[in-house]
């Protein structure tokens, strides 16, 4: 702002300057000698003029720094504190899009866009302020369009929202489109269709580019009609201190008469008033951008909790009971997940799940996680309300293998200690060894410090599966939570991991989820989950043998 | 990367204008015309007020003074410029979308062709975001930075020229602001932004990767506060290092703004000094001395915007030199133009070779005959060679040796279409399209009806009626396949390769993510369906061999 200000101050000493040393050379015809002074003076109001730019640049870059990492940090707060469950509703990808690119494009806004609008007010101000004293003809050329810049500012805003919208969303939808072909395109190839889509990218193109100038010729407009009030206020001003050079015009100037110098400092003052409006307008698309990112970004932070809000009850000691009483829950009105929904786990003893995908399995282990809160019925945790429970403790003694484990792009030891951060060395490497990933870890050239993930060492699928066993293992836990922990193994490293299991469950509850068979001998008791409630199941662990897809019953 | 290297890179998108050319040029030739409207309002206006004041000095001259010449100029050169403004946008955006087009389509040809690890290379989705990134920094080419370069130059050519007539001894003062324009402005640029640019697209990696892993990792660290704790702090340290690199790089481009703002003032300044120091003889009149420090203070106006291009410069220059580097790759498995047909659907694989790298041999010596309509079932550990064997069998790679027959055709005989004729696949990468159901159908077979396309549709479990669709085939799918669920998306692309109806189909795990019920009724309607054609079933799973002719087990 205030450097704002020096450069206008800079901007108009500048041109009373150089309207002096013009006036004193050509009609007063003095020595250029006596000029020195003025002629200097010239060059350091642009000096001071370009460096006073500078200040207000980092200016601007200062507050849009500050503005995003507050945003970034409060973002990831709010992610942590609506929890996985509401993270899962999300579209995938759109999260990690929200923290990086939507919050970088706040940047415009708040580096350029916020202080430009401020200028754009006052230095029309001062640059009249200048005028006024000396000629009120001249003057009052620009007030006389002064009142409209109000007009203009919102003039400007509509054409130039109109216009990067637009122009953003084709953008946009172009770029996603061809993304979304790109992807596609080992699939197109296997169905012959990649040729024939090249037509289709090149007719997109064309439909965006006709759509988009429709609306463009009509927004350009609103920027060519500043470009002439600009333009005419410099015609203006040209035609009327000649005309008044020349004595055929006589008024405006108070009675003084009207000397070169005057008239040139006034034209030299006319596109500068209009420059800043003219710069808000180019910076119009940041505000498009900004608030369209804003706006996506609020939701986020004004998305309600999925999750009950806890106590301060703490859990006992030891492998506690769980208990689920008559729930009922859906995710949106109408598509009812579990319905009176009962389960009882008493402390110590291994449940298994079995249903379809998608039957609402996961949804009971978050039910119990306390990261769901339920429509009806209530979630006991050793005969507490999970809504006095001290949520972050109980999640705490919790281990919980995720139906698709994930892999951090950081090192193999931080890939364990999102488990328990305090583990040692030694702690790290006995799970491993737990795990069966003690050979492959003796090869690994870089130990613990082993990359994975994107842009390190890749896992294969059984890998995976062992790594998210040896995150279990260090966990001080109390209650095992198992989602699919043998899906997509083969037989025999399933039925290794099941061994695992019947290791770790010892001393322990475990709910554990599945659809397939061989995880069913590690556990007491079998429940189906049909139609949104849990029925004692048919294939207890001691007849699963008669299940039809356990012809290669494990060894 | 030195400059030159950058401008290789960026030279075969210099010259690719797509049939924009005109439309460019066009832009072009107005855009000089509201700058040389610009200039000729302010030099006029200057020159005519000097006049004027000249003139002004006596009655008699005043009197005399033409001022009807001047004032018109003045207003028209105000009109020229406004219009010309307008003119000008609308037709650079209209060249500027033909031009992203057609590099789209350009870029679309050649990734075509390549196979799925040309393009992606081992890091997956992050290439092709970045490829999208790099075609979008390209967009800004032409319009940011070649278009207005020329402008300027040529406009202050044209001041140039006023200089030559009026006064030839300053002619180095426009010269030198050609050469700010085209040499000089690009390389600080490039100097400025080069050193940064490395550590930024590090630093956005990095950071990407750190959000990611908070936002995918949210299940673990739903449970453990402690290590929540850690990943936060290193996010934000990271997005802290990034906005540092990006508060430096902005700083640069401020400070070369207003570099060029004080050598374009400085050269008016001089070109005041100088004149006024000329002797008398050669010096210009007073309109002119007037007009010539105008037109040289109104080219900052054409300079300006090709500050921030020029910072950008680096950026703009490295995304080239990677699509140079993904599109100029030969396509490696090379088909030929025209082939032989196969005979039938038999498959013949002798003594076949193949290591993704030195290090992974996937197959020494493989053999496998496969009769045609034989239904058979491959199993195998993961990371055994199944899904290798698909992408050989499709040919997104070639074995380094050994053969492998179709119909008794060797495979590198077979040109694509005939191939994709012969076989239709499902591999592990399913996908759909961004657009109807029925669309994503007609992507296998155009000219499917919509009965055909209902019939594959509950034969594999997604009968639109029964999904609760309410539009039917007309349902809308989302980008990536969101909208559907892994297990949804890949029955949709099982459906795509039965419409196919080709002599083989190979379906690599079309059972994941069912459960055991679902699983073997998708079995028994499948391999009805495909009765008498050959059918090569991958699964990691056992328990249902009965319903294959033949049960083969894959171990390298």
């Amino acid at each position: 702002m205030v450097a704002g200000v020096v450069q206008t101050t800079a901007t108009i000493l500048f041109a009373s300057q150089l309207a002096k040393v013009l006036h004193a050379l050509i009609i007063a015809g003095q020595p250029f000698d006596a000029l020195q002074p003025a002629w200097w003076t010239i060059l350091a109001c642009i000096v001071v003029r370009a460096l006073a730019g500078i200040v207000r640049d980092e200016a601007g870059i200062r507050i849009s720094l500050a503005v995003r990492g507050a945003v970034r940090e409060t973002l990831l707060d709010t992610l942590h504190r609506l929890g996985p469950a509401w993270r899962e509703r999300q579209q995938a990808g759109s999260l990690s899009t929200a923290l990086l690119e939507q919050v970088e494009a706040l940047d415009g806004y708040f580096a350029r866009y916020r202080p430009q609008q401020w200028l754009a007010i006052l230095t029309p101000l001062m640059i009249v302020a200048a005028l006024l004293p000396s000629s009120w003809a001249a003057a009052s050329i620009l007030l006389l369009t002064a009142p409209l810049i109000p007009v203009f500012m919102v003039l400007v805003g509509w054409g130039a929202r109109q216009r990067q919208t637009e122009q953003l969303q084709a953008l946009r939808r172009m770029s996603g489109h061809f993304l979304d072909l790109i992807r596609g395109l080992p699939s197109l190839r296997l169905l012959d269709a990649h040729m024939r889509l090249s037509d289709e990218v090149e007719k997109v193109g064309d439909e965006f580019r006709w759509r988009t100038m429709r609306v463009l010729r009509l927004a350009f407009l609103s920027g060519a009609v500043l470009e002439f009030f600009a333009s005419i206020a410099v015609a203006l001003s040209a035609v009327y201190f000649g005309l008044t050079l020349l004595g055929r015009l006589d008024f405006g100037l108070y009675g003084h008469p009207l000397d070169l110098e005057l008239a040139l400092f006034a034209l030299l003052l006319a596109p500068e008033f209009y420059q800043p409006l003219r710069d808000l307008g180019t910076h119009y698309h940041a505000r498009a951008e900004a608030l369209a990112a804003a706006g996506e970004l609020q939701t986020i932070l004004d998305a309600e909790s999925l999750q009950p809000a806890g106590g301060e009850t703490r859990i006992g000691d030891g492998a506690p009971a769980l208990t689920l009483d008559r729930i009922t829950f859906s995710h949106r009105a109408g598509e009812t997940v579990l319905s009176g929904c009962s389960l009882q786990v008493r402390a110590g003893e291994a449940v298994a799940i079995r249903g379809p995908s998608g039957g609402g399995k996961t949804t009971l282990l978050r039910l119990l996680l306390g990261q769901l809160r339920a429509q009806e019925g209530s979630v006991l945790i050793n005969g507490s309300p999970i809504d006095i429970v001290d949520l972050e403790n109980w999640r705490e003694r919790v281990a919980w293998m995720s139906q698709h484990p994930r892999l951090m792009a950081d090192t193999l030891a931080a890939n364990l200690r999102v488990a328990r951060s305090d583990a040692g060395e030694p702690e790290l490497m006995e799970a491993l060894a737990f795990a069966g990933l003690g050979a492959w870890f003796e090869n690994l050239p870089d130990g613990l410090g082993t990359c994975l993930g994107e842009g390190g060492r890749q896992l294969s699928g059984g890998q995976l599966r062992r790594l998210a066993l040896a995150r279990v293992r260090l966990r001080r836990a109390d209650v095992l939570l198992l989602d699919e922990p043998t899906a997509s193994l083969d037989a025999e490293t399933e039925n290794w991991v099941i061994d695992r299991i019947a290791e770790l469950r010892q001393g322990r509850t475990l709910v554990l989820l599945t659809h397939r068979a061989a995880p069913l001998r590690v556990v007491d008791r079998v429940l189906d989950l049909k139609d949104g409630s849990l029925t004692a199941s048919d294939a207890s662990p001691a007849n699963q043998t008669d299940d039809l897809l356990c012809a290669w019953s494990p060894a | 990367m030195n400059f030159i290297d950058g401008f290789r890179a960026l030279r075969p998108f210099i010259t690719r204008l797509s049939g924009a050319g005109n439309w460019l040029a066009l832009g072009l030739l107005l855009g000089i015309l509201t700058l040389i409207g610009n200039l000729g309002l302010l030099g006029l206006s200057g020159a005519f007020l000097t006049g004027a004041a000249i003139a002004g000095l006596t009655p008699t001259t005043a009197a005399l003074f033409n001022f009807f010449m001047p004032g018109a100029g003045v207003r028209f050169f105000a009109m020229q410029r406004t219009l010309c403004r307008w003119v000008e946008r609308v037709v650079t955006h209209e060249g500027t979308f033909r031009l992203l087009a057609g590099l789209r389509v350009w870029l679309y040809r050649h990734l075509a062709q390549l196979s799925p690890r040309q393009i992606a290379g081992h890091h997956g989705g992050e290439t092709l975001n970045r490829l999208v990134r790099d075609v979008d920094a390209l967009d800004n080419l032409y319009p940011r930075l070649i278009m207005p370069a020329i402008s300027a130059i040529l406009v202050f050519g044209c001041v140039g020229v006023a200089f030559a007539f009026v006064v030839p001894a300053l002619l180095w003062i426009p010269v030198l602001l050609i050469l700010i324009a085209l040499p000089v402005l690009p390389l600080l640029g490039w100097l400025s932004g080069k050193s940064l640019l490395p550590g930024q697209v590090h630093g956005r990696a990095l950071l990407r990767t750190h959000l990611l892993d908070c936002v995918e990792g949210m299940d673990d660290f739903s449970l453990h506060t402690r290590a929540w704790a850690d990943q936060r702090q290193v996010t934000l340290a990271h997005s802290r290092h990034w906005l540092g690199l990006q508060c430096r790089s902005g700083r640069r481009a401020a400070v070369l703004r207003a570099a060029t703002t004080v050598a374009v003032g400085a050269c008016a300044w001089g070109a005041l000094g100088l004149l006024a120091e000329l002797p008398a003889s050669i010096r210009p009149e007073g309109p002119w001395l007037a007009a010539l420090v105008f037109l040289l203070l109104a080219c900052s106006e054409a300079l300006l915007p090709l500050v921030g291009a020029a910072v950008d410069l680096p950026g703009t220059a490295a995304a080239a030199q990677r699509i140079n580097a993904i599109a100029s790759q030969p396509p490696a498995p090379r088909f030929v133009p025209r082939g032989p047909t196969p005979s039938d659907g038999g498959i013949e694989i002798h003594d076949l070779r193949f290591a993704w790298d030195r290090h992974t041999p996937v197959f020494s010596g493989f053999n496998l005959s496969i009769r045609p309509g034989e239904h058979l079932l491959l199993q195998g550990a993961s990371g055994g060679g199944k899904s290798t064997l698909t992408q050989l069998l499709t040919r997104f790679e070639d074995p380094q040796g050994g053969i492998i027959r179709i119909g008794g055709v060797p495979l590198a005989d077979l040109d694509e279409h005939t191939l994709r004729r012969q076989v239709a696949c499902v591999g592990q990468h399913t996908w759909a399209k961004t657009a109807t159901l029925a669309d994503n159908l007609r992507l296998a077979d155009p000219a499917a009806s919509e009965e055909q396309m209902r019939e594959v549709l509950s034969l594999v479990g997604l009968d639109p009626d029964k999904q609760g669709w309410a539009q039917g085939l007309e349902t809308w799918i989302e980008e990536g396949g969101v909208s559907l669920s892994g297990g949804q998306r890949r029955r949709l692309a099982i459906a795509r390769a039965l419409l196919r109806d080709a002599p083989i189909t190979i379906l690599d795990e079309p059972s994941e993510g069912l459960d055991p019920d679902s699983e073997v009724t998708l079995i028994a309607r499948i391999t009805t369906r495909l009765h008498g054609k050959t059918l090569i079933w991958i699964s990691h799973r056992e328990g249902f061999e009965a319903a294959f002719d033949r049960t083969v087990l894959v171990e390298g």
